[in-house]
């Protein structure tokens, strides 16, 4: 009698270890699994932004053009970049190709200063709202894809959750940096 | 003793030396839909903005602020609009409909921030355009009232589709105050309900998750969690103390915004 009571018990522990082991892996593998979504959907928003500074740059070239012809390095210079962000793949390579077009950007504005007739068009001005806007929304966007790799990142390296993972085979994913060289200010020489 | 009494408003003075800079200026609760502290507009130029965007917001959900700030204090206005948005949530959770027109007086510098919601109709070429012509020529002249007023007209009717409203008049006035006090008891009750709901699910969620193990929080309390839920529990609190009173106080619905707007100096 005493020994089954002992039987008993010992198999309702042990049901409740492996039901408790097998409840956190589901409930970890779940969780992972919705976390690497929000990660992906925020990646295609960055993306997003990323298209919209892209689109704007034919446009924004056209017309400081109209005013500013000779200025042939900061064009090449931003369609070299342009090309660039349109081959990167991974998110190390966007922010490298998303660094180089903001130092790119940057430049243009900086010979832009040196046309006043540019700043009384109301296109120009436009254009030069939709990409301060863009790179407001880039900044944002960026936070939010970092913030949440973040949160992946710990959730997935941290006991218990880290032998799960390693169990589902998932990587630590990539912040979205941008690399130090956007972050200088540009240096225009006026002697060439 | 003497000697102690000394070092203590010593120490006192050190420790207000080091909060003085956080005071400095950091993003703040707004309460109101105008919120004035560059005292840019008096009390009644400021009852009438207020209404008029209260009265908006009640019928179209779409919350749109004004705030002018003495200085910036070297903060970046794109920077320091952001994080006002960020802590206040104007708009409505779903929709993202709010909109924040933020005015620095020393720096003269001029910001529309625009929710996710609005984006499509106050896109960054119009909300510069709103900036540069509308709103600057009046502030530069110093009739800050007239800018901003021209600015909340073009911006309310870029939003609804509609002609920009004459100002001095608006007969629909009367009519929704009144409505609206009926409206502020149930809501206060509604967001009470909501409250209530929101912190069993954490209760229940906690309880859990101890049995589970105890060791770790749910992923979804992060700080995004947090923050979201933060500006719907300001907004309630606001609402049920404003029940009786102005009705012009502002309750956060929980919008965001992704970084739209434009910004201009004067």
């Amino acid at each position: 009698m005493k020994a089954s009571t002992i039987l008993i018990g010992v198999i309702l522990v042990i049901l409740l270890v492996v039901g408790s082991i097998f409840g956190t892996y589901i409930n970890y593998s779940n969780q992972f699994k919705v976390m690497d979504n929000e990660v992906e959907a925020q990646l295609k928003q960055v993306d997003n932004v990323l298209l919209r500074r892209h689109d704007l740059i034919p446009n924004l070239v056209n017309t400081v053009k109209g005013y500013a012809k000779h200025e042939k390095d900061v064009f090449t210079n931003l369609n070299n970049a342009r090309n660039q962000l349109m081959q990167a793949n991974t998110v190390k390579e966007k922010a490298a190709a998303e660094g180089q077009l903001t130092s790119a950007l940057s430049r243009l504005l900086v010979v832009t200063e040196n046309y006043p007739q540019l700043k009384a068009n109301e296109q120009f001005n436009r254009l030069m709202d939709n990409l301060e806007g863009s790179e407001n929304r880039l900044t944002v966007e960026r936070q939010k894809y970092n913030e949440l790799v973040k949160g992946y990142n710990t959730k997935t390296q941290l006991f218990p959750g880290s032998i799960i993972a390693g169990m589902m085979g998932l990587a630590k994913k990539e912040y979205f940096e941008v690399p130090v060289t956007a972050k200088e200010n540009p240096v225009v020489d006026f002697n060439q | 003793m003497m000697k102690r009494k000394l070092s203590l408003i010593i120490a006192l003075f050190l420790l207000l030396g080091l909060i003085a800079p956080v005071w400095a200026l950091t993003p703040f609760k707004i309460s109101e839909y105008v919120t004035d502290q560059a005292e840019m507009l008096s009390a009644a130029e400021e009852e009438t903005l207020a209404v008029k965007l209260s009265n908006f917001a009640k019928q179209t959900s779409n919350q749109l602020l004004i705030v002018t700030l003495k200085s910036l204090e070297d903060q970046d206005v794109v920077d320091f609009t952001e994080q006002l948005f960020k802590l206040n949530k104007p708009g409505q959770a779903e929709k993202d409909n709010g909109l924040i027109l933020l005015i620095a007086k020393a720096e003269r510098k001029t910001r529309i921030e625009v929710g996710y919601g609005l984006e499509e109709k106050v896109p960054d070429g119009k909300a510069g355009w709103i900036i540069r012509d509308q709103i600057n020529p009046h502030l530069k002249t110093g009739n800050y009232y007239a800018g901003i007023l021209a600015g909340v007209n073009t911006i309310i009717s870029e939003i609804t589709g509609e002609a920009p409203p004459a100002d001095s008049a608006n007969p629909g006035f009367t009519k929704t105050r009144a409505k609206k006090k009926d409206n502020a008891l149930p809501f206060a009750f509604l967001i009470a309900v909501v409250i209530f709901i929101i912190s069993g699910v954490r209760n229940r969620a906690m309880q859990r998750r101890s049995f589970r193990g105890g060791y770790s929080e749910p992923w979804y309390w992060g700080s995004g969690f947090d923050l979201g839920r933060g500006g719907g529990f300001g907004g309630g609190s606001s609402w049920g103390g404003n029940s009786g009173g102005s009705d012009t106080s502002f309750g956060s619905g929980g919008g965001d915004f992704g970084g739209g707007g434009a910004s201009g100096d004067w």
